[in-house]
């Protein structure tokens, strides 16, 4: 008993001894690792602000929504002027996770890519490009010919962080996007505040108006980037552009007047299989919507093609010029195909006919789209011809 | 509960504690000639293993890591172990003897057995929940009971070929174990195949 | 026990008994941190460091210590260390204790910690101890740095990190795996045993001897286990 006893105590005393020996060198060490960690965890802050201090309280916990809608997933600042913040972007595929350095003076002091998915690598050498950038300047800066959308997005990333600079400095910014800028200026120009506008699908010829925005309170109509509008009523509103009272009412007149619309047989008549439906207007235009085969009907089966048309809509003239053209539903390859859905596609095909629908762009690395789609118009403008004959 | 299979998954499969951690490599050559003592030794394992992170989960975090004394980890996870195997022993010989009988002799053994103070340490480094830290366990114990089971099946047939002299034993056996071990790789992605 | 020649103690670690390719203890970070030459160097000298300063007190303490409690006073006495080099290495040399992660804090069951504790240092007086440490311990270095050169030399055509021309080009990225481990560990025992059988000598076998539990090993196993002779031979060559 005595024997097992003393070898407790024994084991006891090491164990106490050993534990105490260990607190010692904890309290040492403890501070020196705790410093350690706080350097490796703020690293990479310096890293892209150098001048940056950063101190145990630097990072802001709580994004605001102001910053949450330029991308900014996380915030640092500091404690002598500028901050580092990370931001998530839309680019080629999936996305990068960029973290920016901008300094006191709201300017780009570093830039690393935290996390990519991109293939070509530019995320990794662009941030050099824009270093020392500020908000007037960075608009200038070159994109990567051959990888525009990464480097565009890189660069409008910077933007965000200097944005997201300002606001962390108690700041405000437009955070506006494209959209919401133009139906803002368009409710300026119509004296409204809550009217949201549509761009109207161009069913008749307009004269000198380019563009025509249709809204419950009014309608603003567009001619070289100058505005002029007018109430439901046709009275004119403002009118800071080179159009005349006259091209004014016309085009109310053409707008007002379009909602007559009758849904066209075309069984019997020689138009093309590409069709699906026809409208004509009161004015004698018709609405043709033709389906187009792209990647996604005629691309090689083992990449795992959608089988699915690209379905256009083209307001065409009975003579087969087309005033106004808009993708309705479309799953071709994402990122690349995909962009026969974007306004700056489809909107060239506004003015053409037969003979000048070549001078289109095509979609750069979408050659199977791009010839569908042209395709898919062409026959809308031949059919408009054969139903104007059938007399439909 | 996929997260559950994941884990489970993985530690027996891809993270195998003897032949891709290389943890416990004594008992895996030293106890695995015989497919019963393999047997025997693995399932011991199991049971310590479940056992000490039963034990050492509550502890590191009710009680070491609340009072800043996360240092003492180690010296403590080793004393618990050696502590737990030893009242596991006398209670499986007073209440289960037959258990006892088969598994009593396996479990001094396992006191300072890497694999079991690893599954301890390692449950904390993975920041796993109690849940998780069990799956862990059972998954680790299951991983070095496959590796015994079929180690001691290619053993079994190591002493009949004609091998040179100098490779005769130890040696013989490190190259069966290795090639046990690159059959183990050849899981790699499997997970993330049936997962994702 | 016959006084030792205090030289023979220390060099007797590094080649004639060397822990891992004679004595074959610590098989297990022998073959996880033998991937590179860095975690290797480092995996060794953290050991030794644990070896020397457990070994000398351990010596120091043997008469206090009863014999009923002596391998739990061990094993805490090893963890104390073995946590105060990680301790020291997490604030200090911070890419080196993530390089090494779990197996720094399993220094506290490499036997041949335990096994020099159990097989030396208890039965000698603590300059002896002192010395069989640092002789172990940088035999257990050399024999992982060994290991490493050709692990990471042929298996990833890097020395140290440092990337070797051609040698990156055709490496065999199977000797950095675990399988590489057992393989090249495997390949160099055989080495030993081919030289050591030409000297007439003992062929290497696992080496139980450090471990407190060989008896129960030997008794799971049956007679035929590999483990069962390392301690009357490493006795025989102490005295």
């Amino acid at each position: 008993m005595k024997k097992s006893l003393s070898s407790v105590i024994c084991l006891t005393v090491i164990s106490l001894v050993i534990t105490a020996l260990l607190a010692v060198t904890n309290a040492f060490t403890a501070p020196i690792i705790e410093e350690a960690e706080r350097a490796a965890a703020f690293g990479a802050l310096t890293k892209v602000l150098p001048s940056g201090q950063f101190g145990a309280d630097c990072e802001i916990t709580e994004i605001s929504d102001d910053l949450k809608k330029i991308g900014v997933e996380s915030a640092y600042v500091s404690s002598n002027g500028g901050c580092v913040v990370t931001i998530n972007t839309a680019g080629y595929s999936t996305g990068l996770k960029l973290m920016f350095g901008v300094d006191g003076e709201g300017k780009i002091a570093g830039s690393e890519c935290l996390a990519s998915s991109e293939t070509l690598g530019f995320e990794k050498t662009y941030g050099e490009n824009i270093l020392g950038a500020d908000l007037n300047s960075i608009d200038g800066i070159n994109t990567v010919a051959g990888a525009t959308k990464t480097t565009t997005a890189y660069r409008n990333a910077a933007k965000s962080a200097m944005q997201a600079a300002i606001i962390l400095g108690g700041g405000t910014v437009d955070t506006r996007s494209e959209e919401e800028i133009l139906n803002d200026n368009l409710n300026e120009i119509l004296g409204t505040t809550a009217a949201v506008f549509t761009k109207w699908f161009k069913t008749a010829d307009l004269g000198p108006v380019e563009n025509a925005y249709v809204s419950s309170l009014g309608f603003v109509f567009e001619s070289e980037g100058a505005f002029a509008s007018t109430d439901r009523n046709g009275s004119i509103v403002n009118n800071a552009s080179s159009l005349t009272e006259a091209d004014i009412k016309a085009a109310y007149e053409a707008i007002a007047s379009s909602d007559t619309i009758a849904d066209v047989d075309f069984s019997g008549v020689a138009v093309s299989d590409k069709v699906t439906a026809v409208q004509k207007y009161a004015n004698g235009n018709y609405v043709i919507t033709v389906k187009g085969s792209g990647f996604g009907k005629n691309g090689p089966a083992e990449y795992g093609i959608s089988n699915e048309y690209i379905i256009i809509k083209v307001a065409v003239t009975p003579d087969g010029k087309i005033l106004d053209c808009v993708t309705v539903s479309q799953a071709e390859t994402e990122g690349i195909g995909s962009a026969c859905a974007d306004p700056a596609y489809y909107s060239q095909y506004a003015g053409k006919d037969a003979s000048t629908l070549d001078s289109v762009d095509a979609i750069a690395g979408a050659t199977f789209t791009s010839k569908g789609y042209k395709a898919a118009v062409n026959a809308a403008i031949e059919s408009a011809k054969v139903l104007k004959e059938a007399g439909k | 509960m996929k997260e559950l299979i994941i884990i489970l998954m993985s530690s027996v499969l891809i993270d195998n504690y003897v032949l891709t951690k290389t943890l416990g490599i004594c008992p895996f050559l030293g106890v695995s000639k015989k497919l019963d003592q393999a047997v025997g030794m693995g399932l011991s394992v199991i049971f310590v293993m479940i056992m000490a992170t039963c034990a050492t989960w509550p502890i590191q975090t009710y009680l070491l890591t609340p009072n800043g004394l996360d240092y003492l980890q180690t010296i403590v996870f080793i004393l618990v172990i050696a502590a737990l195997v030893q009242f596991i022993e006398i209670v499986l010989k007073k209440f289960v003897p037959s258990l006892h009988k088969s598994l009593g002799v396996y479990l001094p053994l396992i006191t300072t057995n890497c694999a079991v103070l690893g599954v301890t340490i390692d449950n904390f480094i993975q920041e796993y929940s109690f849940v998780q830290s069990l799956v862990y366990s059972v998954g680790s114990g299951i991983g070095f009971l496959l590796a015994m089971v079929l180690f001691s099946g290619v053993r079994s047939r190591l002493d009949s070929p004609s091998v040179p002299k100098a490779f005769k034993g130890l040696p013989s056996t490190l190259i069966a174990a290795s090639i046990v071990s690159l059959a183990f790789t050849g899981l790699g992605g499997i997970i993330e195949n049936l997962f994702k | 026990m016959e006084k030792k020649n205090k030289l023979s103690v220390l060099t007797s670690g590094f080649i004639k008994e060397n822990p891992v390719f004679v004595l074959v203890l610590g098989t297990c970070p022998t073959i996880a941190t033998t991937k590179g030459v860095i975690s290797a160097i480092s995996m060794g000298l953290a050991a030794t460091a644990v070896l020397i300063c457990s070994n000398l007190v351990i010596s120091l303490l043997r008469k206090l210590i009863p014999d009923k409690v002596r391998i739990p006073s061990y094993i805490v006495v090893i963890a104390g260390f073995v946590t105060m080099v990680q301790m020291l290495m997490h604030a200090y040399l911070p890419d080196l204790y993530s390089l090494l992660g779990i197996y720094l804090p399993l220094i506290t069951v490499n036997c041949i910690i335990l096994g020099r504790a159990e097989m030396f240092a208890s039965k000698n007086g603590p300059v002896e101890s002192l010395l069989d440490g640092i002789g172990m311990g940088l035999g257990f270095t050399f024999a992982l740095l060994c290991m490493a050169v050709i692990r990471e030399v042929f298996g990833a055509g890097a020395f140290a990190g440092i990337e070797i021309p051609f040698l990156v080009d055709h490496c065999v990225p199977f000797l950095v795996k675990s399988s590489g481990g057992f393989m090249v560990f495997g390949l160099l025992i055989a080495i030993v045993t081919a030289i050591s059988t030409k000297r007439g000598k003992k062929a290497p076998e696992l080496g139980c001897s450090g471990c407190p539990a060989a008896k129960f090993c030997k008794a799971a196993a049956g007679d035929d286990v590999e483990c069962v002779n390392a301690t009357a031979k490493t006795e025989g060559g102490n005295n």
